[in-house]
C-alpha cells in the first residue's frame, strides 16, 4: 500500500469513529471530556473483535510451527 | 486505481452489505423505539381513561368542573361530551372548546358502545396526542356521554426524531468504518494478485528466472507456487529443447560427415585396394544403419509422448520374454567374456502388457548392460509379490555417478560427456524404455555405483484371476 492510501483508510476509519462518537453523545450532555470518553469507549468495542482475532490467529500460528 | 479493479469490486461488495444489513437494522431499531415509548404512553392514557369512565355517572357541573381540575394536576388532558357529541367539559384542547361537536364517526363508535384509540392533530396549537374515548353510563347502564384522555405525544415525537438521527449518524459512521478497513483489506487481498500478474506477464516474456514471493500457504500462496513451478517447468522445457536441438544435429551431423567423406573418396578413386574400397563402403553402410537407427528411434519416441502408438496388451509369460532377450545378447555378451545369468523362478505370475515391447524393454536393457560392462557377469532377478513382479538387470560394470541418475532417462542424455561416442548407442535407448514401461502401468527404478555396476528395477502390476 502507498502512503496517500495508507493515510486514506486511516481517515476514513477516524472519521468513522467520530461519526459514532457524535451519535453515542447526542443525547448526553455536551462538554469534550463526554465526547472523548465515549470516543475511548468506541475505539475499545471496536477493538475487541480486532484483538480476539488477531489473538486467535496467534494461537493458530503458534500450534501449527 | 481502475474501475474494474478488485480493490473496487470488493469495496463495492462489503459496502453493498453493510448497507443492506445497516437500513433493515436502522428502520427496526428505530420502530422499537417508537413502539416502546408509544405503548407505554397509550397504556397511561387507557389506564387513566378507564379509571375516569368508571368514576364519572352524570354530567353535572360540579362532577365536570371536578374533572377540569383533575386534569390540569395530571399531564393529561380530559374532554368530556354529551350524548349528542357536543363538549360540555374540556381542560385545555384549543380546537375542541365546550359547545364543539367532535366529529361523527368517533360519535358513531361510541354509540355503539365501544372505544375509540387514535392520534388527535390540534391544529390551533400544533400538537399532537394520543387520544383513548370511552362512553359513559348512568348508574341505570344508560349512555350519557363520553370522555376522553388526551395526551401529548410532541415531546415524544421529537425525542424520536432524535434517536433517528442518532441511529442515521451512528450508521453513516459505521459506513465510514467499513470503507476504511474493506480498503485495507481489498488492498491485503489483490497486492499479491498483482505481483502474481506483473511475474507471470514476465514469464510470458521470457523471463523465466522470475519467481513469486510466496507469503501464505491459502489458496493465494498455493497460485503463487503454481506459477513457480510452472516457470520451472518452462524453464527445463525450453533448455530441453535446445539441448535436443544440438544434440539431434549432433548426432546426424556424425553420420552425414562420414558419409560424404567416403562417398567422396570412392567418387575420386581414393583408395589403393579393393580391399579399402570395400572396407569404406562397409562405414558407409555402418553410418546409414546408424543413422536409420536414429531416425527410427527418435521417430518412436515422438509417437509414444504423443500418445500414438498402439500396444497389443495381452498375458504376458516375462520368463518366456527374458529368455528370448538374452537369447539374442548372448553373443554379444559372449564376445565380451562376460557371464549372463538368469534366475528361473517356476509358476511365475503373469503380467498384462504387450510381449514384443516387453522383449524390446529387456533386450535394450541387456545391450546397455553388456555395453558398459567390461568384466563380470550381466543378471537378470525375477521377483513377486502379492501386487507386483520385479524384474532386476543388473551388471557389473562402470556404474553411473549419482549426479546423473536423475537425468538417465531424458533424451540424449548421456553419462560419457565426451561426444567421441566410445560406446556407441543413439542416447535414446533407456528414454523408449522409460516409455513403454510406463505406457504398460509399470515403473522403473535405478540404482548404482561407480566401479561396482548397476541395477535396473522394472516393476509391474500383477494379473488378478476372477476366482470361479
Amino acid at each position: 500500500m502507498r502512503r496517500i492510501e495508507v493515510f486514506l483508510a486511516i481517515l476514513l476509519v477516524v472519521i468513522g469513529i467520530l461519526c459514532l462518537t457524535m451519535s453515542g453523545t447526542l443525547m448526553l450532555e455536551t462538554g469534550l471530556t463526554v465526547f472523548l470518553t465515549t470516543f475511548v469507549q468506541v475505539c475499545l468495542w471496536m477493538g475487541i473483535p480486532l484483538i480476539l482475532t488477531g489473538v486467535i490467529y496467534w494461537q493458530y500460528t503458534k500450534k501449527r510451527r | 486505481m481502475k474501475g474494474n479493479s478488485i480493490v473496487v469490486k470488493l469495496g463495492s461488495s462489503i459496502l453493498l452489505l453493510v448497507l443492506v444489513i445497516l437500513l433493515p437494522l436502522g428502520f427496526v431499531v428505530n420502530q422499537i423505539f417508537s413502539g416502546f415509548y408509544f405503548s407505554k404512553v397509550q397504556e397511561e392514557v387507557e389506564e387513566a381513561s378507564d379509571r375516569y369512565a368508571n368514576s364519572i355517572d352524570s354530567l353535572d357541573e360540579q362532577q365536570l368542573e371536578l374533572f377540569e381540575l383533575l386534569a390540569s394536576v395530571t399531564e393529561q388532558e380530559i374532554i368530556i361530551v354529551d350524548e349528542q357529541g357536543i363538549v360540555v367539559a374540556n381542560s385545555g384542547i384549543p380546537s375542541l372548546p365546550v359547545g364543539e361537536g367532535i366529529r361523527s364517526e368517533d360519535l358513531a363508535v361510541m354509540a355503539n358502545n365501544a372505544d375509540i384509540r387514535s392520534e388527535y392533530y390540534d391544529d390551533i396549537n400544533n400538537r399532537r396526542y394520543l387520544q383513548v374515548g370511552k362512553p359513559i353510563y348512568s348508574d341505570d347502564e344508560q349512555l350519557i356521554g363520553g370522555i376522553f384522555v388526551l395526551s401529548s405525544v410532541e415531546d415524544l415525537y421529537q425525542s424520536l426524531e432524535l434517536v433517528k438521527r442518532a441511529i442515521i449518524l451512528a450508521g453513516i459512521g459505521a459506513v465510514f468504518l467499513a470503507v476504511g478497513f474493506t480498503f485495507i483489506l481489498s488492498r491485503k487481498l489483490s497486492s499479491p494478485l498483482l505481483e502474481m500478474e506483473q511475474a507471470t506477464r514476465k514469464i510470458a516474456a521470457g523471463d523465466l528466472n522470475t519467481r513469486v514471493s510466496r507469503s501464505s500457504m491459502d489458496e493465494i500462496g498455493t497460485l503463487a507456487a503454481a506459477i513457480n513451478d510452472l516457470a520451472i517447468e518452462l524453464h527445463r522445457y525450453r533448455s530441453n529443447r535446445r539441448e535436443f536441438l544440438a544434440n539431434i544435429s549432433h548426432e546426424l551431423q556424425t553420420p552425414i560427415t562420414y558419409l560424404e567423406g567416403y562417398t567422396s573418396a570412392l567418387r575420386n578413386h581414393l583408395y589403393e585396394t579393393e580391399e579399402e574400397k570395400e572396407q569404406y563402403l562397409q562405414i558407409i553402410q555402418l553410418e546409414a544403419v546408424r543413422m536409420s537407427n536414429l531416425v527410427s528411434d527418435l521417430f518412436e519416441l515422438s509417437k509414444m509422448e504423443d500418445g500414438k502408438i498402439a500396444l497389443v496388451f495381452e498375458e504376458v509369460d516375462l520368463v518366456e520374454v527374458i529368455e528370448n532377450a538374452l537369447l539374442k545378447t548372448k553373443m554379444n555378451a559372449q564376445a565380451k567374456g562376460l557371464q549372463l545369468e538368469f534366475n528361473q523362478p517356476y509358476d511365475f505370475p503373469s503380467i498384462n502388457a504387450d510381449g514384443l515391447r516387453m522383449e524390446q524393454i529387456i533386450s535394450n536393457l541387456l545391450e546397455n548392460a553388456i555395453r558398459y560392462t567390461e568384466s563380470g557377469f550381466v543378471k537378470v532377478k525375477l521377483f513377486s509379490d502379492i501386487t507386483t513382479v520385479k524384474v532386476l538387470v543388473e551388471d557389473t560394470g562402470i556404474g553411473i555417478p549419482q549426479e546423473d541418475i536423475p537425468f538417465l532417462f531424458e533424451r540424449f542424455y548421456r553419462v560419457e560427456k565426451s561426444r567421441s561416442r566410445e560406446f556407441g548407442g543413439t542416447g535414446l535407448g533407456l528414454a523408449i524404455v522409460k516409455q513403454l514401461v510406463e505406457l504398460q502401468g509399470g515403473a522403473i527404478t535405478v540404482e548404482s555405483q561407480i566401479e561396482k555396476g548397476t541395477c535396473f528395477e522394472l516393476a509391474f502390476p500383477i494379473i488378478r484371476r476372477e476366482s470361479p
